[in-house]
């Protein structure tokens, strides 16, 4: 179970098989919330995010077979990054020209659509945003695939951050058993989160 | 307490990820080792080190908005069926209905097969004509400028404009029409990416490459300005790279600013962007050829730097800038490219268009020069050469005959004055005698005033060069590892008092260029050149934690106070990570795509300060990344220590140069070699900052004393290039690594690489 090499094929490169309706499926799933979050964040609304989604998704796939985007150049992701960032300013330029300064979160800080952060940083959010989508779907995919009690002891060591020791006396499970559940979930996670970072 | 030797081996933990009857022992040791619960999460966890600290979960998003979102892109059964829909709000209800089979409909005779893009007009299709059977591009003026009579008219009459051009560099235009109320151009359809699809993808382009490029285009326009026609909107994104030739082609004549200047007063609605527009353009003025040729000076410059000349959050900051400022220059951002070639993009950028070259064809034929010149390159005084070769047999000579006299007397005296010689007959050799070094290199003459310091102990076993050197604060203990240009694939922690190795950490086929120590001293902070860096205690060969990333790694240093480490790859970014929640905290871009070189902070944690491959030495506020200082360090620097409380910046390369606080180059330290280019890879500082050492690719190490600035010692340690140097915490000895002899730039067979210990306090 641990660190055996990946078995799907990349899906980046399954998706140059535009025709493929199960890789288009997975491929919205793993990055278009990644592209809508990060919008949102940035101060657009719901249907500016959702439409940019579309755009950015669009511009990638109409790409994908038009040239080979090289792997080692930070692979699909910075590609990626490098296309919702030029949707991005060019949405606000849009925007700008149009009047509509500012947008607003509900519930959040009116974010000024000009206040976007330095590449950087940006670049880093990106990463963080990809990461955050990334294991909530790595958690969907496994929590089905383990005890529950397992997933329990996984998640409160893991996720909320609890002891061992508390965590062991809560579930009336030893306290190795907990770590051992912690460490076999990850590396379940590992394993879902390995093929798409390869990407 | 936790019996630490009863820790198990990294494969009998990695057993228990799969294990159905795991040993009661191995779970009675996990419950209680806090070491080994962290080992097996990391051995769980993989290259994937993030995942023990996951980002937490969105609370302020709704999911039910993400939720539509997906279903709506689901709505479409593939990918292939996302093409079809046109971008925004246009819809393809003006299609004609066609036969063809496969096509999404028709725009006059042409059945169209997929939407390839959409440019400042409308939506471009690649289709289909039937007569000549060839695959072919239509560019359809979207509605609601086909509407507008003003702009129709315009693009029709630009349109017919360039389809008069003809040209290799020229996409060329088939045909304008219009049918059923649209108006269309069919043009070639050219396979292939766009240079703003290269420049984003690979970033700088090399130089021959982009004055390849240029010239394309400068002949392109050549043609067109020959028929009278500007294109008015030369940028990256209308210059296409033909498949496999990677022939330049300019796209979109007269175009996209024909409907622009239609439509300037309506809302929300101008697609084009200003980054590579002339002043004269922004200032909405008339212009002519000449504006076309500063944007191309604007391509020049993005095709060098990674970016346009200009950048600002709105696009009126960048009409601003264009209009006012001048460039950063090319030079300063990427100093591959040849002088020449940024000349000519400086005199094209010129903001007064009768101070650009005058004409396309005079670009060209300069950019032509610019090519010949690269293509041949002027050999660098090749007398000079040969009078060095010239020097050297006068001084080898010289060394041959002097050699017993000059030499042998202070090996010996040194010898016997050393009572803890480590046994081994190791001959520390002076200088000219040892250096196997080109011919041209071993010009200096003996120094005879220098003294040689004496070998204390020797650390054998290493099958590798030795490219860091660690010493625990205690003094009892060293760590080194091995990388380029030959590493063995293991890091070695000795026994200082005996020379004898205590432990091996086996990291597989890698290199490990760097290492460093966390500042209790208790923590192996080791970067390879496989992205990631790892974590390592001194007695355990598992790794406690690691952070992956897609570039080598070229340097670590870890913070004075605090977990920060700062880790540098040869990507020129500098990522300050914090182990203990495996987050980046900050990322710099230290040397835009240059190796890295170095990293270091300063003594008081609040400055990082880093060398490149660009020849900058630059300095950064440790904890929001701004840059505060920077220069150029003419052939760059390998090395970097602070010294002075931080008050100065010690730097290695081709001398030890010596800079202030605000950038300013104080002195250098010097050891009467003449300037060469074996460059001095590694420069340390004595923990009480009296004692500079630093050595390099002729295999000598040099010692300074600092305060006065004297070559205290300089001497060879007779295994080739040394890559490292460490000072012990009482600063009494210097140990040296490193071993590789080059022979034609190839590692040559024979190595020894052996690390000595030398004594090198001031008598």
């Amino acid at each position: 179970m641990s660190a055996g090499p990946p078995t799907r094929p990349s899906l980046i490169g399954r998706l140059r098989n535009r025709h493929d309706r199960a890789v288009w499926a997975e491929f919205v799933e793993l990055y278009a919330p990644v592209v809508f979050s990060f919008a949102r964040k940035r101060g657009l609304q719901d249907a500016d995010a959702a439409d940019l989604t579309q755009d950015v998704l669009r511009s990638v796939v109409g790409a994908i077979t038009r040239f080979e985007y090289a792997p080692a150049r930070g692979g699909f992701r910075a590609w990626l990054f490098h296309i919702t960032r030029n949707h991005l300013h060019s949405f606000r330029r849009r925007t700008l020209r149009a009047g509509r300064l500012t947008a607003q979160i509900p519930g959040v800080a009116s974010v000024a659509l000009e206040d976007l952060p330095a590449e950087e940083e940006l670049e880093s959010l990106w990463e963080e945003e990809w990461r955050r989508k990334l294991f909530a779907r790595a958690c969907e995919h496994t929590r089905p695939l383990v005890e529950p009690a397992t997933w329990e002891a996984f998640h409160r060591t893991a996720v909320l951050g609890q002891s061992g020791q508390i965590v062991a006396e809560e579930l009336g499970m030893s306290v190795a058993a907990v770590y051992l559940a912690k460490s076999r979930v990850l590396a379940r996670l590992r394993q879902f989160v390995q093929t798409a970072e390869e990407d | 307490m936790v019996d630490h030797l009863a820790c198990p081996q990294a494969s009998r933990l990695s057993a228990l990820l799969d294990a159905t009857n795991p040993a009661r022992d191995l779970l009675d040791h996990l419950a209680r080792c806090r070491q080994c619960q962290n080992a097996l999460e990391c051995i769980a966890v993989g290259e994937s080190g993030w995942l023990r600290s996951p980002p937490a979960r969105d609370t302020a998003e709704s999911p039910h908005h993400l939720m539509q979102v997906l279903s709506a892109l689901k709505q479409f059964p593939t990918a292939a069926d996302l093409l079809t829909v046109p971008p925004e709000d246009l819809s393809l209800d003006f299609l004609a209905p066609t036969d063809h089979p496969e096509a999404l409909g028709a725009i006059g005779p042409y059945p169209v097969l997929e939407v390839v893009g959409r440019g400042g007009m409308g939506v471009v299709f690649r289709a289909l004509d039937r007569a000549l059977n060839r695959i072919i591009a239509v560019k359809v003026l979207a509605p609601q400028w086909a509407a507008n009579g003003t702009a129709r008219q315009r693009f029709l009459r630009e349109a017919r404009a360039a389809a008069a051009v003809a040209h290799e560099h020229v996409v060329n235009i088939h045909a304008v029409d219009e049918s059923n109320g649209l108006t269309y151009l069919v043009m070639e359809y050219v396979p292939g990416m766009s240079l703003q699809e290269r420049i984003d993808r690979d970033g700088p382009l090399d130089a021959k490459d982009i004055a390849r490029i240029a010239l394309q285009v400068a002949e392109g326009l050549a043609a067109a300005h020959a028929q009278g026609l500007v294109h008015r909107d030369v940028k990256p994104a209308n210059i296409l790279l033909e498949n496999g030739v990677g022939r330049a082609r300019l796209s979109d004549f007269g175009l996209a600013r024909a409907v622009d200047d239609a439509s300037s007063t309506q809302h929300g609605t101008i697609t084009g962007t200003p980054d590579y527009m002339a002043p004269e353009q922004a200032a909405a003025q008339v212009v002519d050829h000449r504006a076309d040729l500063y944007s191309l000076g604007s391509v020049i410059y993005a095709m060098s730097t990674g970016r346009p000349p200009f950048r600002a959050p709105t696009a009126l900051g960048v009409l601003h800038l264009t209009a006012t400022a001048a460039p950063l220059p090319i030079r300063a951002v990427n100093p591959d490219i040849p002088p020449d070639l940024e000349a000519v993009a400086l005199r094209l950028l010129a903001k007064s268009p009768a101070d650009r070259i005058p004409t396309a064809e005079a670009v060209a034929a300069e950019l032509r020069a610019v090519l010949v010149r690269m293509q041949q390159p002027i050999v660098s005084s090749p007398r000079r050469h040969w009078r060095w070769w010239g020097a050297a047999g006068v001084s080898l000579l010289l060394a041959a005959i002097a050699g017993s006299v000059i030499f042998t007397r202070p090996r010996e005296e040194n010898h016997a004055s050393v009572p803890i010689d480590s046994g081994e007959n190791v001959r520390p050799t002076p200088v000219s005698q040892s250096d196997k070094a080109d011919p041209p290199e071993s010009e200096e003459a003996p120094v005879t005033s220098v003294t040689v310091p004496a070998v204390v102990r020797t650390f054998e076993g290493h099958r590798g060069s030795v490219r860091g050197l660690a010493v625990h604060p205690d003094g009892k203990r060293l760590v080194s590892v091995t990388g380029w240009p030959r590493g063995d694939g293991t890091i070695r922690i000795w026994d200082i008092e005996s020379g004898r190795e205590l432990h091996r950490i086996p990291v597989g086929p890698i290199n490990c260029d760097c290492v460093t120590l966390t500042p209790s001293g208790d923590t192996i902070i080791a970067g390879f050149t496989d992205g990631t860096v790892r974590l390592y205690e001194w007695n355990s060969e598992t790794e406690m934690v690691r952070l992956s990333g897609e570039f080598d790694i070229t340097c670590v240093a870890a913070a004075p106070f605090g977990r920060r480490i700062a880790v540098g790859d040869i990507n020129g970014r500098v990522r300050v990570w914090d182990p203990a929640t495996g987050r980046v905290q900050l990322t710099i871009f230290a040397h835009a795509q240059r190796h890295c070189r170095a990293v270091a902070f300063s003594p008081d944690g609040k400055l990082i300060a880093t060398a490149g491959l660009d020849s900058r030495v630059r300095t950064w506020d440790a904890s929001t990344g701004q840059m505060l200082t920077e220069t150029l360090n003419g052939a760059g620097a390998w090395g970097l220590a602070f010294a002075d409380s931080g008050q100065k910046l010690l730097t290695s390369g081709i001398e030890v140069a010596v800079w202030d606080a605000s950038g300013r180059r104080q002195f250098d330290l010097r050891d009467g070699k003449p300037p060469s280019t074996r460059y001095l890879k590694a420069v340390a500082v004595s923990r009480d900052g009296t004692a500079v050492a630093a050595c390099g690719l002729d295999g000598l190490f040099r010692v300074w004393d600092f305060r006065t600035t004297r070559l205290r010692y300089r001497a060879s340690a007779d295994i080739g290039a040394l890559f490292a140097v460490a000072f012990t915490p009482d600063g009494k000895y210097l140990l040296t690594g490193g071993g590789a002899v080059f022979r034609n730039g190839d590692c040559a067979p024979g190595n020894r690489f052996t690390i000595r210990m030398w004594a090198v306090a001031s008598e």
